[in-house]
């Protein structure tokens, strides 16, 4: 049967529409029915999520009963293959924002001066300067440069990832 | 599907032929179209049910709505710039009505809001044989993928007012081009009243009802005419001499301006003198804005992007988008013309014929200051008129033409509808980005109120809480989107 040309035109501009409510529709009804078509990294823990700058998740898992001070396993995509271990206070630091740290002291998970001097020392050699000055307002003290990022960064060569 | 649509082409001809009036109505097609109209407002209800109820523009709105009605209403009437007690009237209910549960009900009704919308635009349309119903979901991409439409689901206070002018400028449209019925002039004056006395743009209603009158539309009466001429005289009394509410200056919000925006001091210094140029400015890139996408809330972005050689994907995308249709309703007009100026209008030359006058008031209304949304009205009569006038184009198509024309055609169409397939994803993408950016707000809110020096009281601090706590532990946040091709939606 011969097409109209106006039919061809209509089903020319019919198929792309076809695509883009499928896609969308998929991505709906997916949703609904608990599955996550086309999701990005969600966070599968306070880590993940502190490292990513999700602070809703942040504090959701954390008022879920996660232990902000234990190491989490966190996915390459996350922060970098170099980084797979992490806590969340650790891994909040490379969210690279100061209002993901007064979150976490907010939270009551940031506390005494030992930690925050540790933290200021990661902040440092992160060159995060904002996170820097909020943690150790007269400077850091005590940091042997490197240091407290090859902390981190040792759980993971020492658990034999990174690679 | 294609050999079927094939085979309803000749009749879809005819019809046109006969002026709209179609011997019979394939039920298919009709059926067809509120099915997809559904899936698709289903499907960005769903977008939107990510988002939480806003702290910005939502959270100050709410902390009014505890007052009592008497003083919420009265104080609409006595307040500098701008006349919507029933926009407050519309909040104060649904929130009444929440007893507390303020996400399902906030959110609920703007989902509820996009169903009527889309199924709105199909009774406009009249989708009559199955070529009208594999147009229609382009229809729907052209209006829930203009840049005005955006802000009508992105943004919520927390009932996204411009929606609601959005339905009451369709349902006026649906009366004025129905056939007479004798509460269609009391619906008249009920949706003038409602749409303007809600936000100013529902002036337009008034414009839909005259415009539809003038190009032969008979749904409401003469009589019914001339009560809204009166009630729009009495609404400039109202506004103007009872109350002295006035109309916004130079000092009431940013606008854009050139390539750049300009924040009320700015404005005050470079117009303060003499205004009228920057009213003019305003007046004529609203309307250019909804034809080609450029420039964008007053603002030439994709001009200077091209000045300084950095336009992108997404740009360009969006000024092939909105120019085609642009020009698909400009060809309709051009062939309709003699029909016109003969004053022999059929329902499709109204609804392209009520475009161009909904443009022209919006674009005039939108002269204190340039804002997409407020141009949604005509976005939404765009995307009326850009199907209309695309059906009858197709149906002129002679039956034979050259395989090389031919070619081009389909190419060309595939092209634009590729185009407004990534706008209207680009849409929910948007909404999806919402999500979480309305989240982290919500995250930060009670430090940030308090960095700004808001004193809240015990039962705000109770609001600001649960608000909260539904945004963050009660709804938790919808997963990112990872979509291929991530470049068309310019990192989105």
């Amino acid at each position: 049967m011969k097409v109209h040309p106006s039919a061809a035109v209509a089903a020319a501009l019919l198929l792309p529409m076809c695509l883009a409510t499928a896609a969308v529709g998929w991505v709906a009804a997916g949703e609904r029915a608990g599955a996550q078509p086309f999701a990005g990294i969600v966070p599968l823990n306070s880590a993940e999520a502190a490292g990513l700058a999700h602070a809703g998740d942040v504090l959701r898992l954390l008022r879920l009963g996660e232990d902000p001070h234990a190491v989490h396993a966190v996915r390459p995509e996350v922060i970098s293959s170099a980084i797979l271990r992490a806590t969340t206070v650790e891994a909040a630091m490379w969210s690279r924002q100061v209002e993901m740290i007064k979150l976490l002291e907010r939270e009551g998970v940031i506390d005494g001066n030992e930690e925050r001097d540790a933290l200021a020392c990661l902040a440092a050699d992160l060159e995060i300067d904002d996170v820097v000055e909020h943690l150790a307002p007269e400077g850091v003290s005590g940091c042997e440069p490197g240091q407290a990022l090859a902390r981190v960064a040792a759980r993971t060569s020492g658990a034999g990832g990174g690679q | 599907m294609t050999t079927t649509i094939a085979a309803n082409v000749p009749a879809a001809i005819d019809r046109r032929a006969a002026g709209n009036t179609p011997a019979a109505i394939d039920r298919r097609a009709v059926w067809l179209s509120y099915g997809y109209a559904l899936i698709a407002g289903l499907a960005l209800g769903h977008f939107l049910l990510g988002l939480p109820v806003q702290l910005t523009d939502s959270f100050g709105n709410m902390l009014k709505l505890s007052a009592s009605w008497s003083d919420l209403i009265s104080g609409e009437f006595t307040q500098h710039a701008y006349l919507r007690p029933l926009l407050w009237a519309n909040l104060k209910l649904v929130y009444d009505l929440s007893g507390g549960d303020y996400f399902t009900w906030f959110r609920g009704v703007h989902v509820a809001q996009v169903l009527i919308l889309v199924l709105l635009y199909v009774a406009l349309v009249r989708p009559r044989a199955l070529l009208d119903a594999a147009l229609l979901p382009f229809g729907l991409a052209v209006l829930f993928g203009l840049h005005t439409f955006a802000g009508t689901v992105r943004e919520a206070f927390p009932i996204n007012t411009f929606m609601t002018v959005l339905i009451l400028c369709f349902g006026a449209a649906l009366v004025a081009l129905a056939p007479y019925r004798w509460w269609n002039d009391g619906m008249a004056m009920l949706l003038f009243v409602a749409a303007a006395l809600t936000v100013e743009t529902g002036l337009l209603v008034w414009v839909i009802f005259v415009g539809a009158a003038l190009v032969g539309a008979r749904g409401v009466s003469r009589a019914g005419l001339f009560g809204l001429v009166a009630l729009l005289a009495a609404y400039f009394y109202v506004r103007f001499a009872v109350f002295s509410v006035g109309s916004p200056g130079l000092v009431e919000r940013s606008s854009g301006f050139g390539f750049g925006v300009l924040d009320p001091d700015a404005l005050v210094a470079r117009f303060g003198g003499n205004p009228i140029p920057f009213y003019l400015y305003n007046v004529v890139t609203s309307a250019v804005s909804v034809l080609a996408s450029e420039p964008t809330a007053g603002v030439f972005r994709v001009t200077s992007a091209i000045m300084r050689g950095g336009v992108d994907l997404p740009m360009v995308m969006n000024l092939v988008a909105t120019i085609s249709v642009t020009a698909v309703i400009a060809l309709f007009a051009w062939r309709r013309r003699h029909a016109w100026l003969a004053r022999q209008f059929e329902r499709d030359d109204r609804l392209v014929a009520l475009f161009a006058m909904v443009l022209a008031a919006n674009a005039v209304i939108s002269y204190p200051y340039t804002k997409d949304v407020i141009m949604s009205p005509a976005g939404a009569f765009f995307a009326l008129a850009g199907f209309v006038a695309l059906r009858n184009v197709l149906g002129w198509l002679p039956a034979r033409i050259s395989p090389g024309l031919a070619t081009a055609a389909i190419a060309s169409a595939a092209l634009v509808s590729a185009t407004w397939a990534v706008r209207v994803v680009g849409t929910h993408l948007n909404l999806r980005t919402g999500a979480f950016v309305e989240r982290n707000e919500w995250v930060y809110a009670e430090s940030s109120l308090a960095e700004e020096g808001v004193a809240l009281t015990d039962s705000d601090k109770v609001l600001l809480r649960t608000l909260r706590d539904e945004a963050i532990f009660v709804h938790p946040p919808p997963p990112p989107l990872e979509l291929p091709f991530r470049a068309l939606w310019g990192g989105e």
